[in-house]
Order: C-alpha cells, then sequence, then structure tokens
C-alpha cells in the first residue's frame, strides 16, 4: 500500500516535471540566451549557460534601438485603454444590472453580439475609419495615438463580467442608500464599485494585457518608428539584427518582463481570472 | 415631511410631476449606458456596414472606391491563394485546437488533486497566456532553427542523424506552427478546465468508488459529462481566437514555405495593405465572416443535441 503510493507520487511528480520543462524550458532558453555573446550561441555543441554573463547586451537594447520609445507607447496605449474599459464598461454593466430604462435588454443583446465579432476581420474597415476620420489631418487618425487606442478599447467582454459581478451584490444595499438620500451615480460609486473591486480588477488586468500584446492593430496603423508599440518594435528588430540572437533574445526578454512581473505580483487575481474565463461559457 | 402639508397641489400637477420624473429617470440610466455603447457601436458596427460597402468596390489608394459590384467575389473564385490560405487557417485551427485542448485536460487532470508544491508548478504552467504571440514566436524561432537551435541537438544527441530543418519545408513548417498554437491553447485553457474539474461535486466520485469504478471510468462518466460545456466553450473559443491567428506566422515562417502557412488574415492584410487592393481584402474579410459565425454557431448546435 506505502509503496505503492510512493510510486504513484514520484510518477505524478515526474509528470509534473515534464510538463513544467515544456512550459518553462523556452523562456530560460530564451533569458540564457540573451545574456551571452553572439560567440557563445555559435558554437557546438551548444552550452544552456554563458561563459560569462553578458547584462550588457540589455544595456545595448536600451540605448542602441528604439524599444524604449515603443515600450512608453505601449505603457500609454495600455494604460489609457484599460482606464477607459474599466471606467465606461462598469457604467454601462451598472445600467445593465440595476436600472430599467426602455430598450435595455436589446441594447444588452447587442453587447453581447459584439462578443462574437472577429477582431482580425474588423482591421480593413477600421483601418479606413480612421484613416477617414472627420476634422484630422490629411492622413486622418493614422499614425496617433487615438488610433491605436481607442477602437480596442471598450469590450463587450468588459461589460458582460462587470455586470454579473454587479449582478451578485444584494439589493437591499441599493435600497438602503436610495433612502439615505443617494443618488443612482452615488449608488454605483459609493456602494457597487468599492464591492466589487476583483471583478474590476480582472478587467483591467485583461484589458492592459490585451493591449500591451496587440500585434495585428497596432503593425496596421502604427506608420511611424516613432508610435510603434512594443510587439511591432520587436518585429522591426528581428528584420534589424537578423541571426543575432542574443540581441533578439534581450529584446524579447525585456518586451516579456512587465507582463511576467505583473503576473507574479498580481499572482491570486490571475489564477482567479485565469480560471474564471471559461465562467463566461456557462450560460 | 413639509410636502405633506401642501394640500393645494392639484391632481394634474402630481401627475405632471411624475413623468417628468419618470422622464429625468430614463435619461439617467441612457447617460451611464451611452459612452460604452457608442465605443461600441462606433467601433464595431459601424465598421461591419463600412466593409460590406468596401467589398463592392475597387479601392486602391490613393484613389477613391468606384463601386463595382460583384466582381472582387467573382476573382476570389480564381484565388488560388485565398483557398489555399483558408485550408491551411483550418488544418492549423483543428491541430492547435484538437493538441491545445487534450494537453490542457490532461493537465488540469494531472493538477485536480491535493500534492504538495502544486501550486508552484500550476504558476509557472500559465505563463504562456500572458505573454505575446510576437515573443512566443520568437523564442520558438530560436528553438527550432535548423542550424544552431537547441531542438535539432538535442535530436542528435538522441541518435538522430539529420534532423529536420522544421521551418523551411512545408509539412514540418505548419506542425511546428500548430504545435505553437496547440502550445499557447494548453497554457490558456488548463486552468479553465481545472476550475470545472473542482465545481464536480466530490460526492459523485465517491458514489462511483463504491460501485467499484477505475479512475478511468471514473473519468470518462463523471469528469468528462460534467465540464462539456466547458469544453464545447472552449473549442468555440479556440476556434473564433485560432482563426485569426497571423502573428506568430509573421514572425515564424512569414508565410513560407512555399504558401504552406499562409493563413487567411495574413493573406486578407496582404492584399489590403501590401498590394493595395482595399476592395479585395474587404470582400475577403466579408466572406470570412458568416464561415466563423457557422462554426461557432455548428459547435454550439452539436452539442446541445449530445446533451438532450
Amino acid at each position: 500500500m506505502k509503496k505503492s503510493t510512493i510510486m504513484k507520487n514520484t510518477t505524478l511528480y515526474g509528470l509534473l516535471f515534464f510538463v513544467l520543462l515544456i512550459f518553462l524550458g523556452p523562456y530560460i532558453w530564451m533569458f540564457m540566451t540573451a545574456v551571452k555573446s553572439q560567440g557563445d550561441v555559435m558554437v557546438w555543441p551548444p552550452k544552456i549557460f554563458p561563459s560569462e554573463f553578458h547584462w550588457e547586451n540589455f544595456l545595448k537594447i536600451w540605448q542602441e534601438t528604439n524599444l524604449p520609445r515603443a515600450f512608453f507607447n505601449s505603457f500609454i496605449v495600455a494604460v489609457i485603454a484599460t482606464a477607459i474599459n474599466v471606467f465606461l464598461s462598469s457604467l454601462a454593466a451598472f445600467a445593465f444590472a440595476r436600472l430599467t430604462f426602455p430598450g435595455r435588454n436589446k441594447l444588452f443583446l447587442m453587447v453581447l453580439a459584439t462578443m462574437m465579432i472577429p477582431s482580425g476581420l474588423m482591421v480593413v474597415p477600421l483601418f479606413f475609419m480612421m484613416k477617414n476620420m472627420p476634422f484630422s489631418g490629411p492622413n486622418g487618425w493614422l499614425d496617433s495615438y487615438p488610433a491605436l487606442i481607442l477602437p480596442f478599447a471598450v469590450t463587450g467582454f468588459a461589460i458582460f463580467l462587470l455586470r454579473q459581478n454587479f449582478l451578485t451584490v444584494p439589493r437591499e444595499l441599493d435600497e438602503q442608500a436610495t433612502i439615505d438620500g443617494c443618488n443612482k451615480f452615488q449608488i454605483f460609486w459609493r456602494i457597487i464599485l468599492p464591492l466589487n473591486k476583483p471583478g474590476l480588477a480582472l478587467v483591467a488586468i485583461f484589458s492592459f494585457l490585451s493591449h500591451w500584446n496587440e500585434y495585428l492593430w497596432p503593425l496596421t496603423v502604427a506608420r511611424s518608428q516613432e508610435m510603434y508599440t512594443i510587439q511591432i518594435a520587436l518585429k522591426a528588430f528581428q528584420t534589424q539584427y537578423n541571426i543575432d540572437w542574443p540581441m533578439i533574445m534581450a529584446g524579447a526578454t525585456t518586451a516579456a518582463l512587465p507582463m511576467i512581473l505583473l503576473y507574479f505580483v498580481l499572482q491570486p487575481l490571475f489564477e482567479q481570472g485565469l480560471g474564471g474565463m471559461g465562467s463566461t461559457g456557462k450560460e | 415631511m413639509k410636502t405633506e402639508t401642501v394640500p393645494s397641489m392639484n391632481i394634474k400637477k402630481a401627475k405632471n410631476n411624475r413623468e417628468l420624473h419618470k422622464f429625468k429617470d430614463i435619461l439617467g440610466s441612457y447617460l451611464f449606458v451611452l459612452p460604452a455603447l457608442s465605443f461600441l457601436f462606433l467601433f464595431s458596427i459601424v465598421p461591419i456596414i463600412y466593409l460590406i460597402w468596401l467589398s463592392f468596390t475597387d479601392y486602391s489608394l490613393p484613389n477613391p472606391a468606384v463601386f463595382i459590384g460583384l466582381e472582387n467575389f467573382s476573382r476570389m473564385l480564381e484565388d488560388k491563394l485565398f483557398l489555399k490560405s483558408i485550408f491551411n487557417t483550418l488544418v492549423y485551427t483543428f491541430g492547435s485546437m484538437a493538441l491545445g485542448l487534450v494537453f490542457a485536460l490532461a493537465i488540469a487532470v494531472l493538477l485536480n488533486r491535493q500534492l504538495k508544491g502544486l501550486r508552484i508548478f500550476k504558476v509557472f504552467y500559465f505563463l504562456p497566456t500572458i505573454t505575446s504571440e510576437v515573443i512566443t514566436a520568437m523564442i520558438f524561432l530560436w528553438v527550432f532553427d535548423n542550424n544552431l537551435g537547441i531542438l535539432n541537438y538535442l535530436l542528435k544527441v538522441l541518435g538522430m542523424e539529420n534532423p529536420p530543418a522544421w521551418l523551411l519545408e512545408p509539412t514540418t513548417a505548419m506542425l511546428i506552427l500548430i504545435f505553437i498554437g496547440a502550445w499557447r491553447g494548453a497554457a490558456y485553457n488548463t486552468p479553465i478546465f481545472l476550475a470545472a474539474l473542482q465545481s464536480v461535486p466530490q460526492s459523485y466520485y465517491e458514489a462511483a468508488r463504491l460501485d467499484g469504478a477505475n479512475a478511468w471510468k471514473q473519468f470518462i462518466h463523471i469528469s468528462l459529462p460534467s465540464i462539456t460545456h466547458m469544453l464545447v466553450y472552449s473549442m468555440v473559443m479556440s476556434v473564433i481566437g485560432s482563426f485569426q491567428v497571423v502573428a506568430v506566422v509573421d514572425i515564424l515562417t512569414n508565410g513560407g514555405p512555399m504558401d504552406s502557412t499562409m493563413v487567411a488574415i495574413k493573406h486578407i492584410w496582404q492584399q489590403s495593405f501590401e498590394f493595395n487592393y482595399v476592395g479585395y481584402g474587404a470582400s475577403l474579410s466579408l466572406v470570412l465572416f458568416p464561415f466563423l459565425l457557422l462554426i461557432t454557431w455548428l459547435q454550439l448546435k452539436l452539442s446541445s443535441r449530445k446533451e438532450s
């Protein structure tokens, strides 16, 4: 009995480590390459550890490429888009969860429908909408922050998720607040929002993540290097450095680091959010 | 309190007041939804209408769009690359979806137990989900490099004389693409399945054990049916996501070798923005639109039939 348990646990841990190797291995390899010299990656057989840690690769990335600018752009885009999404979606979600007004259900259905629209197919018409934006220069909004930020800022998913969250708050709290003289906005601001911090944080995290990692849209509207976001700059980087693997991997590591740090710092929230992503499929 | 002492207020006035109040109420409610809904309307609904219009035009910058009827659509039928890109996308989508979901389920089952240190493993398993497609593709470009890549070195150590030049041959290039899709998909879906598995009541398993069901039977007869809705959901989301794959392809193969990894969105993007056939690019997008919705609808339909 005891022996078989040990056997079973050994097998389990073996499997766990195997899966870990598959998921984590590529990251380790990325990092190890990033701190090697170019000569180090050319040797055969390849070495896992560098013969000497070349931290200056990261310094080179920071000083010789336009990655810092792209970093800044991505940060601005992701932060503003996230702020817009959290604020406007929670307002709408509050109305859908708590208020009654004509056309409410139809409008909510429209919100749900927008979740099904494949964004990749929207790139062509959106590009021309940006280009022909009224009250702007000859190129419209192309190559500007509004084009990078606005089109995918508000998501139907955020409204849907927050509405689900808000519905779980007992209505007695609203009623009590109304008696105490709160208007609707005050109920929203002082009662609903503070009670749904995890849900709001979740929406914020996924908004930030999706804008930080977005590729196709910035590729389409960012025309000049000054407006490149981090993913586009990385791609340009690949052409620039061709097979200088340490530099490419140093760039990739630099770009991956903020999300990885955020992930570890906000671990409980992520864990809850990642598992909860499927909960939308229940109904 | 004071209003109670005003007996002179006539009924009509009160009614008017109430209606005004109601009107204000409704107006107030719309103020809550209007900002978000204008965003969605402007950037989700309007583009669809615009897309429909564009797809009936011949539009090459800087010339204005010219209405040409169905010409774009007849052109599509002769566009071999379009058909190939659809075929490639389907192969990628179903390959990566099947592999990704099977692995996600297996890993979720592996994680769904009491074991020391499991949390640490879980934390690292989810990393690919937060890493961008571009970065992922760059890492694997390096791993699968045919000269200096670590994989071919390992294969040689394991005794393979001539490991393939993965990204330079059509079949293996597609396989690598599917592998990366599955790698991301497995990481993404594992926590979803794990959450679903954990919500299955333990008493079901205890009852089954009393009936003498082994682990495999418990999985088939209890776990699997309990998470069917989640499986279907993940399938639908995988199809919608995988169908729009483009970043990984751009970094890894740029559609090659010999268009073997040319995928639908990349083809549309090339036609629209590299070759400047905007109208044609729009019509390609429009054709894929119902196609994607159809797949989604079919999957939901099939699953509901199975359940009933």
